[in-house]
């Protein structure tokens, strides 16, 4: 497609944000067609704000031209939240990248959507805060993207997930208009529109600004590797130190596939001959903190841990994380694809679902990797497999199917946070009523009427990713409408 | 009268005859004056759906009442035909204590949930007021933070899953029974803080936690008031990890510590293992210096009784006053208003930004200046109670932030109206 002339989609874009801030050759446009997940879609354009009212004027111009408009951070999301299913307009706020305020007295941080997660914390680390929620991608992904799909993290057995740690936002709605949600003030009067948007996989709004809660750092931390000869000790292992009334920073639980993947990359020191190892932290005031430690090790060699091992050092500890947040890119050694799942099943579940996790496997024909918050009983079971053999993609999502299935009949859900985006949509049906799902729908229609942010997400479809994919060309063509 | 005959029986009809109140007792269920035709008591969430559609046919008011320690909030009802009283729904559906998760109906007294779950050592730590009465219903409702919300959070953080009668008589669900779930709209947030106006919440799911080993209460009498909010500021700022931190008027510390200092009392909450806490203790006592006339450590047996009457604030710190303002601001904003409670009576939460002020309805012009200035720093003014004279002449809330949105979002689960019109939202 080549730019045409004045009344244009492309001229009227490159009016708001400049000429240099629009992307449309189909060279450039390839690599926004994905995100982190399996499915894929080309955007027609893609356009770099700077700032809330850029976002604004994009996405008038967009429901001038009833294009589609989708807001993506760094395309980290494993659930295809980011992908334009239906063409259109692709908005990337990673230019919008400012930490604009930390205030400590009232310990908030303001951040642009585009500043990347790990940075608030080196922010604000020197003078003894950090922000909690740390998804495995937090070098890489951004505030804004986190919101959208409410990211967990290790870190959020104890501090809950980023609906916990969002105090207001700064939106720009469907329509065009711009609005500010929450405050720093705590229990606002009013429908809490801060927490029905987070998690809400942009399909409510877009953000432009967050008001995000910071803590100050513990006073003590004890980090344990804790290694085991049998996969259903270490899933025990999980829940009785809950149950002793212990709840851990952090409790992530790998399996052996994991560790053979893991070791080579990472060389966390990770024993290849496990069949799984806890990664475990406890954190807090530094009594309390030794107490604890000395429970998790009883418990941990009451269900025969073969060994313990405890982070000496700063550098040690790091190393033991770098293992676990390295896993997935390591999994990627293992076979050419893998399909990553987020199933969450209650914490006593979890040796049940792990030995059904295994069962799918043989059954579909899959090695399946787990690696995971086990604290939480947020499974992530990785469907290994090779997408060049015919028939393997088909077949992984039936597994994928299968075993989240297993966690809804367990009392669980089909995810705990990546999200459900494009992969997970028809099964929703498992989790919710007709009505349910209907009470949702009107409340999307509240803020989204014409369905030009990122539709066909979340909710149940009956139309594939690749049917839905060329529409806006097809629809702009019927009506006449100047795309460039 | 006929409609209330009509009315009667269609309820009758629906729950059963000892389950419907159309008496002098409806009075007891008077909002802001005003009693409603009927009071009802469902069992069943199922009978909850054909109440609320009964009232949908008619276009009836339905307030949701659970223990009534909130029923000052809000702006008078625009119509309040029915009071759907939800304490005969109060089974524990499940109770998970190694998942950490407890599974109740709306009507279960918070004082029963505390109860069955210090069975398990483990608690949830909202702290509503009125601890022996409210409703978790209620409390989750309401959506207001405890005594300890800078620490632990608001109830709406702790809510896993929602189920509710929304105004279409539909039952909806969000959420789940696991700590992490993101399938769907957050339809938990949306309701907790919603005062019943966009569903009849009839079923959550909590997350809980266990027990702190062991709890403190420091107290420190002040010589003068002027630097009460400051050195709870400086007490957050300078020890780690404070529950707690609250500010009590000089009288109000005299009710309920038995000792009033001139300058109020601040009152500092640890929770962890015995070595911990000593050692937060002397952090605190070294930052209050030579600021406090005294310096009291209230623990162990003593310990329960004063947090519940604590928690009690409205009918004890606010006893015979018929006006409670709540202020909330962003936290290190709260010393400006210390020229405000000079002299009234009051609990502050210094820690989250609250101040529970009671007074007169008297100046009525100051009330207006307050709320600007809590508006000014980014806060808002509500009243808990108030006579309805003031209430005519000064809003319960703030103008809502994006009203026309939050007017959508009301229409769309509460197609007609009727769930408690007025009260927050029209």
């Amino acid at each position: 497609m080549a730019a045409t002339g004045n009344g244009s989609l492309l001229s009227a874009l490159r009016e708001v944000v400049g000429p240099e801030a629009v992307l449309y050759d189909p060279d450039e446009l390839a690599v926004y067609e994905y995100d982190g997940a399996l499915d894929r879609a080309r955007p027609d354009f893609v356009v770099f704000p700077q700032t809330a009212e850029q976002v604004a004027g994009v996405v008038r111009v967009c429901n001038r031209y009833g294009v589609p408009f989708v807001a993506r951070g760094a395309g980290t999301g494993l659930s295809g939240g980011a992908i334009p299913v239906r063409g259109g307009v692709l908005v990337v706020l990673t230019r919008m990248n400012r930490i604009q305020q930390v205030d400590y007295p009232n310990r908030v941080a303001v951040v642009e959507p585009g500043v990347i997660n790990v940075t608030v914390t080196e922010e604000v680390a020197p003078d003894g805060y950090y922000y909690a929620p740390d998804p495995s991608s937090q070098k890489a992904c951004t505030i804004g993207g986190n919101v959208a799909e409410n990211s967990g993290g290790p870190h959020c057995l104890a501090y809950g997930v980023t609906t916990n740690h969002v105090l207001a936002l700064d939106i720009v709605l469907p329509d065009g208009n711009m609005l500010h949600v929450g405050g720093p003030a705590p229990d606002r009067p009013g429908y809490d529109l801060t927490g029905l948007l987070t998690g809400s996989e942009g399909t409510l709004a877009i953000f432009t600004r967050a008001w995000l809660r910071l803590m100050r750092q513990p006073e003590a931390v004890r980090t344990f590797l804790a290694i085991f000869d049998r996969l259903d000790d270490a899933s025990e292992t999980v829940s009785d130190v809950i149950a002793h009334g212990i709840v851990p920073a952090a409790l992530e639980m790998m399996d052996k596939l994991t560790i053979e993947a893991v070791e080579p990359a990472v060389k966390a020191g990770y024993p290849p001959e496990a069949e799984a190892v806890l990664l475990i932290e406890v954190e807090g005031l530094r009594e309390s903190v030794d107490v604890q430690s000395e429970l998790v090790r009883q418990v941990c060699q009451f269900h025969r841990a073969r060994e313990i091992r405890e982070a000496e050092t700063l550098e040690a500890r790091e190393r033991l994380w770098a293992g676990r947040k390295g896993a997935l890119g390591a999994l990627g050694r293992l076979a050419p694809n893998y399909c990553l799942q987020d199933g969450v099943v209650p914490r006593t579940k979890l040796p049940w679902i792990l030995r059904r996790v295994a069962e799918h496997g043989r059954k579909y024909g899959f090695r399946i990797a787990n690696v995971f918050h086990a604290g939480d009983g947020n499974l992530h079971p990785c469907i290994l497999f090779d997408e060049r053999e015919p028939g393997a993609t088909e077949r992984v999502l039936e597994c994928a199917a299968a075993i989240l299935k297993d966690c809804v009949d367990a009392g669980g859900t089909i995810t705990g946070e990546h999200g459900v985006g494009v992969e997970k949509q028809n099964w929703m049906p498992w989790l919710f009523s007709e009505a349910d799902l209907d009470a949702m729908a009107r409340l999307k229609r509240c803020f989204n009427p014409k369905e030009l942010l990122n539709p066909g997400k979340v909710f149940p479809t009956t139309k594939s990713c690749v049917e839905l994919s060329g529409d806006v060309v097809e629809r702009a063509e019927k009506l006449g409408i100047p795309l460039v | 009268m006929a409609v209330s005959a009509d009315l009667r029986e269609t309820l009758v009809g629906l729950v059963g005859p000892e389950n419907v109140l159309t008496g002098p007792e409806t009075l007891l269920y008077a909002v802001d004056g005003v009693a409603p035709k009927a009071v009802v008591f469902p069992e069943t969430r199922d009978q909850v759906r054909e109440i609320v559609r009964a009232a949908r046919r008619e276009r009836l008011g339905v307030l949701p009442f659970g223990g009534g320690t909130k029923v000052g909030f809000g702006n008078p009802p625009a119509a309040y035909d029915i009071a759907v009283v939800t304490r005969r729904l109060n089974r524990v559906v499940d109770y998970s204590p190694a998942d950490l998760t407890v599974v109740v109906e709306a009507g279960l007294g918070f004082d029963r949930l505390t109860d069955l779950l210090r069975r398990e050592g483990q608690f949830l730590p909202l702290d509503p007021v009125g601890p022996g009465r409210s409703t978790v219903g209620g409390i989750v409702a309401a959506g207001l933070g405890g005594l300890r919300r800078a620490f632990y959070g608001p109830p709406r953080d702790w809510v896993l899953g929602v189920a509710a009668v929304a105004g279409d008589g539909e039952l909806i669900r969000g959420g789940g029974r696991t700590v992490k779930n993101v399938s769907g709209y957050d339809l938990c947030r949306l309701l907790a803080g919603s005062w019943g106006s966009l569903g009849i919440i009839v079923e959550l799911c909590f997350k809980v936690f266990p027990l702190p080993p062991e709890d403190v209460l420091a107290v420190l009498g002040l010589p003068a008031p002027a630097d009460l909010f400051g050195l709870g500021r400086d007490v957050w700022r300078q020890v780690p990890y404070p529950a707690a931190i609250l500010g009590l008027d000089a009288e109000s510390a005299r009710t309920l510590t038995g000792r009033g200092p001139a300058g109020g009392a601040l009152l500092v909450l640890f929770s962890g293992v015995r070595p911990d806490l000593e050692s937060q203790l002397s952090q605190l006592r070294s930052v209050a210096g030579g600021r406090a006339e005294f310096f009291e450590v209230v623990r162990d047996d003593d310990l329960p009784g004063l947090w519940a009457r604590l928690c009690d604030h409205p009918d004890l710190v606010g006893r015979d006053l018929p006006v409670w303002v709540r202020l909330s601001v962003p936290p290190a904003e709260i010393g400006a208003f210390a020229p405000n409670v000079a002299g009234r009576r009051f609990l502050a939460d210094i820690a989250g930004g609250i101040i529970n002020l009671y007074r007169e309805p008297d100046d009525p012009a100051g009330m207006v200046d307050l709320r600007r200035r809590a508006n000014a720093a980014g806060g808002s003014l509500a009243l808990g109670r108030a006579p309805a004279a003031l209430k005519a002449a000064f809003p319960a809330w703030d103008a809502l932030p994006a009203p026309e949105l939050m007017d959508r979002v009301k229409r769309a689960l509460d197609p007609d109206g009727i769930l408690s019109p007025g009260r927050l939202v029209r």
